[in-house]
This record gives structure tokens, C-alpha cells and sequence, in this order.
């Protein structure tokens, strides 16, 4: 939507997470000046740690014990036998990998061409997925054939650990060598649908798919994301541990695809269970009723433009989730937005107001990333509907569009795309549109019925 | 017996006829030549032309001219070539022979000489004279320049005085004007008929035309439901207008006809719609942005039956069914 993206929120608010995301990075030289720069943090950060003893374990002893059961993960294109990406994972039950799934999304989506490698003992050995939480960022990989004489595996937290205390994040950042990240737990992240901790440590890089760990050695988070600035995420080690009992017994043709589509499909029915679950409070902008904020996980932004010279008044509001979900790298889901436009220009001529509106309803694209790999083309249907109003007589005629791509891989999900457009007014109109990515047909049209309604003249 | 002499130009257009009874003729400067020709590079005795009485053959003689007699090669319908050989004396010519004396060219014919049937008068003709009344292309001016400054100030709502529309409104005038000139000068030199405000006033509603239709096409988008072609349609539109405005200009500008003007007037429209061939030839199997109907019209002028959210919220439930058989015919491919 032209309007909406002069709004910084609406453009960037959305990917202030995600940009930090995929910490499995393309091998590259390190500058050494970077080097520096880590060194500096590391020091300052044994110098903390080193006067808060406990019972418990120092960062040295927690290293060494734990230094033989973290694996640099490496995903390597087949035909060039070269690394494109680097993660690190860790053992756990069974003698599997625990990593993030966005770390190996290239071997899921397109197994064909890519294939994982761990060094064990100096020796390479080649992995697979054996199944994945994509909505927690979650993937258990295992060996091919086990090699001997492996490490202890990890030992997993049952206590969430109180906020502040010190926890030790482990990886290989930007593949420079397995690396110790003192920091503190602060919590879980405010207002988000899925549960991320919110660790204050430097996670960079290549230590995706890391754990961090208390000073007992026991997990309580995995490495996800990083806002920069000591500003990491971890997912809770209670995604791992079910992800762990559902390895345990996974039915005999059991599909990863089907499975991480049915993991969506659950995610985006709660977000909308949750959405249609509330009261929708309306409120005014301009001359029309819209949905104001209904639940704390969509962020809302607005705006609105007065043009003295033309006598125009524009105004714009909208709402979406920042966590969405990660499936490949051109390939985002889970992202929910809807956003009003409403138009007003006393002085026009009819005429020369609807170009201008035809002009500003015409470039609105859904929000979310995906390519022709992924999802089909929309299709779409168009109808000039008239909707009552709940409030008085003024009923509202509206251009309403409703497009759905399915998702070619993961079955049963759409991305849905509406908008309305008012065409009732001569000098004001108004715009409701929402985009929602990776649904279910029922739960989208739940929630379509009942947003279309919300819209209507004051 | 009679000799015929015509005065031709480089192209071999005839600019004066003149007939002399008898078989001996003499061209040149001198005011007791059979022909005077007004050209300093030529003698004031150039050039006799005879014809034998008994045979009716021609022959032509240079009288020593300082710049010499030049026959002129010429195919057959008569266009002259680059190619010319000097002449002799009593050099054998058949008739319609064209002569370089000095700067000027004369066509030697005998009074037997065939002469093409007549062209055909344009059924156009007639229209194109209608046309180059004044008042015909001064209320084309005025309307196409209503229509701009309308089509500009719905554009630019913001915009206050008349004078910011009227500058826009004029381009397509002055476009006009110096398509009827340069049509008026072809004209003259073909056909020695300029008809400048015939080409004027075609010019001027060819451009009416396309304005019109592109002021119009989204009201009939938005009502039969097309949007997608808007583009494509006034593309289209314009290209049959040019070719239309082609034709009849070369109708009243050349003596083409038949096929050969339809494919002139067709090449200017032609390298129009290329670019949307190729955009529709190269569109990408995969588009990210939703093909929703893009139309709207003020409420003054909508015609459309509103139906009901119920109505909308069915046909959305089977957009579902139907996405899902395209996606399963697509696998199955």
C-alpha cells in the first residue's frame, strides 16, 4: 500500500526481529578487527562472572565439560561440495543434534541440493532432519551412522531460572571457534504470541542453534535471534523437551512437511482463535468506525497527513505480529496485519477525487515474503457490497476483494489478502484491508466474516 | 504530327506540358528557341529535338552546350534514376525520354505517347474536404482542449488557476499543427495539394478520439468488469486510431492505394503495440501481488448492483475449492 509504507512502523517494525534471525551465517572471513571487538565483550564478561560465585560451576569448568558436545553445523551444497551456511547445535536424548530449524531450512525445503555436515572427533559426518518445530525455530537432526565414542549429551533445565541470573550462551560465532557468551536472563519477551527469552548476552552469528545453559550445565534456552546491541533471544528449552517426547515415537510415515504445515495451521488457528476470542472495540478515524487494538502480540502503528495547500486529510492505522514464522529464506509466514486508509478532500470535484482514490487503492500488496516456490498465484474475488451499520442509519457501499494463494509444499494453508475500498462518498473514503499468512480456510473466513462488518460511517 | 515537351522536376513530377506541332524543335535560352528555358546553365541553343517523318523516329542533337545534354535513365513508371550518358550527335531516343540541360530535366514524348488511365477519385476525398472547413478544426481546438484541461485539473485537483491546465492543453494542439505541416509538405510535393487544414482537422480528432476513450475507460471497466485491460484496452484503442489517421492522411498526402497504404499507415501503430506483446509474451508465471479489481468511479456514475456480505462471504468460501483444483491440475502437469 503506497500510503502506508511512508510509515516507517508499518515497513520496519515487522523485520526489527527478523533481521537478526538468521544467525547461521555464510562463511566469510572475519575481519580482525572484529575479532578485537569480541574479545573486549568476552573479557568484561569473564571479569562479572568471576566475582558472583555460587555452588555452582565456573564459566571455565562449564566450558570444558560441555566443549565436546557442541558441533559447528555446516550446510553444504552438493554440487559445489562448499559451505553455505553455519550454525552450531548441540547433543541431546538419543544422540541426536538439537539446532534451530532456520539453520537447516535449506535441507528441508530442498533436500536435492543441500546436505548437513558435523566434524566428530576429526572425522566428518553427514546428517538429517528427523523432524522440526518450525513455529519455535527448532530442528532434531540425526546421524547417519552413529559414530563411536560419543560425548555425554545435554542435560536439559526443569526450573525456569529467576530473572537476572547469570547464563552461559554457547556457539561458534561468525565460525571462529566455539565460543562461551556470559549474560543474564531478563524474562520472557513482552507481548509476543510465542514465548522467546529475552537474554542480555552477545549472540551472533554462526551461534544459532546453540545452547545457553545455567550454571548447573543444564539448558534453558536455545540460541534463535539477536537484535544486536546484547540483545539476544533464546526459545525455551520447553519447546526442546516436547519436540524431544514427540521424537520418541513418531508414526511410521511420518512426513516433516505435513507435520510443520499442521504446526502452522495450529499456530495461526490459536493467533485467530485468540483475535475473534475478544471484544472489538471500534473507534473513530475521520468520518469512518475501525478496529482499534485487539490483542497485545499485534503492534499498531498510525499516522495522518493534513495538506493545507490542497485541503486534503489522510490518515492511516494499522496493526501486525512481529514474530512471524521462518521457513526458508524467501519464504516467511505467520504474519498477520490489518491496516485502515481513510481519504478525505472537501474541495475536489467527485471525479477528480476518485481517480485520486482509484490512484491510492491500487498498489496494495500483502505483507509477508513468499516466491513462486512456495505458494501459487492469488486469485481473487471482487464484489460491490452493502454493509448495514450497527450504530445508525448510514449503511456503507464498499469494493471488496478477497484473494487466496495456497502453499504448494505445506497443504491446507493460504495466504489470504482482503480489502475494501468505500465508493459511496463524493469527497471521503475509506480503506480496511488485512493480509493473513500461512491459515487454515475455516479460521480465515471466521475472521474475514467478522472484519468486514467492523468498517462503517459515523 | 505533333512533339510534346514536359518541364519535370528531380522526381519527374511534371510541372508544365507544352505541345509544337511539326518535327524539329530547339530548346535553349534564346528568344527564337521553341522552348525557353529560364536556366543560366544552359545555352542559348542546346538542344534540337527532330522526328522523322516517314518513321516517327526521335532523335536528339547537343549543340556543342558548354555543360553539356544528358539522358536520364528512368525505370518504368517513369522515376528517374542516377544514372546519365552524354549525348551525341543524332542520338535515337523513344518517346517519354527525360533530358538534363544544364539544372533543368524535359521529357520528350510523341503525340502518340500513352498516358496512364486516370487514379481514382479517394472515396475520402470528398470527407477530406468537409474536414478543411475552419470551423470543423476550430471546434476540434476547442474541444480538445476542454478535455485536457478537464483531464489535467482531474489530475491535479489541487492545482487552483485555469492558466497551470491550459499550457498542458496545448501540446497536443501544437502536435497537430506540425503533424498537418509536414503532411502539407509531402502533399505538395506528390500530389501538389497541400491540404493542410484537412490533415489539421484528422489530426486533431484522432487525438480527440484517444482522449475520449481514455477518459471514459474507467467508467466501462468499472461496469463490465475488465480492469485488467484498461491498459491494454487504450493501448489497442490509440494504435487503431493511429492507424486510422495513417491511412487517411496517406489517402489524401500520396497516391498510395490498396495494400501498400494499409501497410504504411500500419507501421506506426505496429511499434506501439509491440511493448504490450512483449509485456504479455513476458509476463512471469509467478506474481506476488493479488489481481484484485483495481476499478472505481465517483457514485454519480455507478450503475453496478451492490450485493450482500453474505453473497460475498459464499463466493470467498469457494475461492478455497477453486484455488485448491488449480493447485492439484498444476502438480498434475
Amino acid at each position: 500500500m503506497r500510503a502506508f509504507c511512508s510509515f516507517p512502523s508499518c515497513a520496519n517494525l515487522g523485520h526489527f526481529i527478523k533481521a537478526g534471525l538468521p544467525l547461521a551465517v555464510l562463511s566469510s572471513k572475519t575481519s580482525a578487527l572484529f575479532s578485537v571487538f569480541l574479545s573486549v565483550i568476552f573479557c568484561l564478561a569473564f571479569g562479572a562472572s568471576a566475582q558472583d560465585s555460587e555452588e555452582s560451576l565456573s564459566p571455565d569448568k562449564i566450558f570444558s565439560s560441555l566443549e565436546r558436545s557442541l558441533f559447528q553445523i555446516r550446510i553444504i551444497e552438493k554440487k559445489s561440495g562448499s559451505q553455505v551456511a553455519l550454525g552450531s547445535g548441540f547433543l541431546v536424548e538419543g544422540n541426536r543434534l538439537a539446532t534451530n530449524y532456520h539453520v537447516v531450512s535449506s535441507v528441508v525445503m530442498d533436500a536435492e541440493k543441500y546436505r548437513i555436515e558435523v566434524e566428530v572427533d576429526k572425522t566428518k559426518q553427514s546428517l538429517s532432519v528427523l523432524t522440526a518445530d518450525v513455529v519455535n525455530d527448532l530442528a532434531l537432526l540425526e546421524f547417519a551412522s552413529l559414530p563411536e565414542n560419543l560425548p555425554p549429551v545435554f542435560k536439559l533445565a526443569q526450573n525456569i531460572p529467576r530473572k537476572g541470573e547469570v547464563l552461559y550462551s554457547l556457539g561458534n560465532p561468525h565460525d571462529l571457534g566455539m565460543t562461551i557468551v556470559a549474560g543474564n536472563y531478563n524474562g520472557l519477551v513482552d507481548d509476543k504470541f510465542l514465548d522467546r527469552i529475552h537474554f542480555s548476552g552477545a549472540i551472533n552469528s554462526g551461534m544459532s542453534g546453540g545452547p545457553t545453559v545455567n550454571r548447573r550445565s543444564e539448558v534453558v534456552g536455545i540460541n534463535v535471534a539477536s537484535a544486536g546491541n546484547q540483545v539476544g533471544f533464546l526459545v525455551p528449552v520447553k519447546a526442546l523437551s516436547a519436540l524431544l517426547a514427540r521424537a520418541r515415537d513418531l508414526p511410521e510415515n511420518y512426513r516433516l512437511l505435513e507435520d510443520m504445515a499442521n504446526q502452522i495451521g495450529n499456530l495461526t488457528d490459536a493467533m485467530l482463535e485468540e483475535m475473534l476470542k475478544g471484544e472489538w472495540k471500534r473507534e473513530e478515524m475521520g468520518q469512518v468506525m475501525i478496529l482499534g487494538e485487539v490483542v497485545a502480540w499485534l503492534e499498531c502503528w498510525g499516522n495522518s497527513d493534513y495538506d493545507k495547500e490542497a485541503l486534503t486529510l489522510e490518515i492511516a492505522r494499522g496493526c501486525n505480529n512481529v514474530d512471524t514464522v521462518y521457513v526458508n529464506r524467501d519464504f516467511t509466514t505467520g504474519f498477520f496485519e490489518y491496516e485502515y486508509y481513510y481519504f478525505e478532500a472537501e474541495e475536489w470535484s467527485p471525479p477528480a477525487f476518485y481517480r485520486h482514490w482509484r490512484a491510492n487503492t491500487a498498489g496494495a500488496r500483502p505483507g509477508n515474503k513468499a516466491g513462486k516456490d512456495n505458494v501459487e498465484n492469488y486469485s481473487c474475488v471482487d464484489r460491490i457490497v452493502t454493509t448495514a451499520n450497527p450504530d445508525n442509519e448510514k449503511s456503507m457501499r464498499r469494493r471488496l476483494s478477497y484473494c487466496v494463494r495456497p502453499y504448494k509444499e505445506l497443504k491446507g494453508l493460504y495466504d489470504v489478502f482482503y480489502m475494501g475500498a468505500t465508493v459511496d462518498q463524493d469527497n471521503r473514503a475509506a480503506m480496511d484491508h488485512f493480509t493473513l499468512a500461512g491459515v487454515r480456510a475455516d479460521a480465515a473466513q471466521r475472521f474475514l466474516a467478522r472484519f468486514v462488518e467492523v468498517m462503517s460511517w459515523r | 504530327m505533333a512533339l510534346v515537351v514536359q518541364q519535370v522536376n528531380r522526381a519527374g513530377a511534371v510541372i508544365s506540358t507544352q505541345k509544337f506541332p511539326g518535327h524539329r524543335i530547339v530548346l535553349g535560352r534564346a528568344l527564337d528557341c521553341d522552348v525557353i528555358l529560364q536556366d543560366p546553365h544552359i545555352e542559348p541553343h542546346h538542344l534540337v529535338i527532330e522526328q522523322d517523318p516517314v518513321t516517327d523516329r526521335l532523335s536528339a542533337t547537343d549543340l556543342s552546350s558548354l555543360n553539356g545534354s544528358w539522358r536520364i535513365e528512368q525505370n518504368r513508371r517513369g522515376v528517374l534514376g542516377h544514372k546519365k550518358t552524354k549525348l551525341t550527335a543524332n542520338s535515337p531516343f523513344f518517346s517519354g525520354q527525360v533530358f538534363e540541360l544544364g539544372r533543368s530535366h524535359v521529357r520528350i514524348c510523341s503525340e502518340s505517347h500513352t498516358v496512364a488511365p486516370a487514379i481514382p477519385l479517394s472515396r475520402w476525398e470528398a470527407l477530406g474536404h468537409r474536414l478543411s472547413h475552419w470551423w470543423v478544426y476550430g471546434t476540434l481546438v476547442i474541444l480538445l482542449i476542454a478535455l485536457q484541461v478537464w483531464d489535467s485539473y482531474l489530475s491535479n485537483p489541487e492545482r487552483k488557476k485555469l492558466s497551470q491546465f491550459l499550457l498542458s492543453a496545448l501540446y497536443p494542439v501544437l502536435g497537430a499543427v506540425v503533424f498537418a505541416g509536414i503532411w502539407a509538405f509531402i502533399g505538395k510535393n506528390i500530389r501538389h495539394d497541400t491540404k493542410f487544414s484537412t490533415h489539421l482537422s484528422t489530426a486533431l480528432a484522432a487525438l480527440l478520439a484517444v482522449a475520449v476513450f481514455e477518459f471514459i475507460a474507467p467508467y466501462w471497466v468499472y461496469h463490465f468488469g475488465v480492469w485488467n485491460w484498461q491498459g491494454g484496452s487504450v493501448t489497442l484503442f490509440t494504435a487503431a486510431t493511429v492507424f486510422a489517421l495513417g491511412y487517411m492522411t496517406l489517402s489524401f498526402a500520396t497516391h498510395l492505394v490498396g495494400l501498400m497504404r494499409v501497410g504504411v499507415a500500419a507501421v506506426v501503430p505496429m511499434v506501439l503495440l509491440i511493448p504490450m506483446l512483449l509485456e504479455i509474451l513476458g509476463q512471469p508465471e509467478f506474481n506476488s501481488s493479488p489481481p484484485y479489481d483495481r476499478s472505481m468511479v465517483e457514485p454519480a456514475m455507478q450503475f453496478r448492483k451492490a450485493t450482500d456480505v453474505a453473497e460475498f462471504i459464499e463466493a470467498s468460501e469457494k475461492l478455497y475449492q477453486q484455488v485448491s483444483d488449480q493447485s492439484d491440475q498444476s502438480i498434475g502437469e
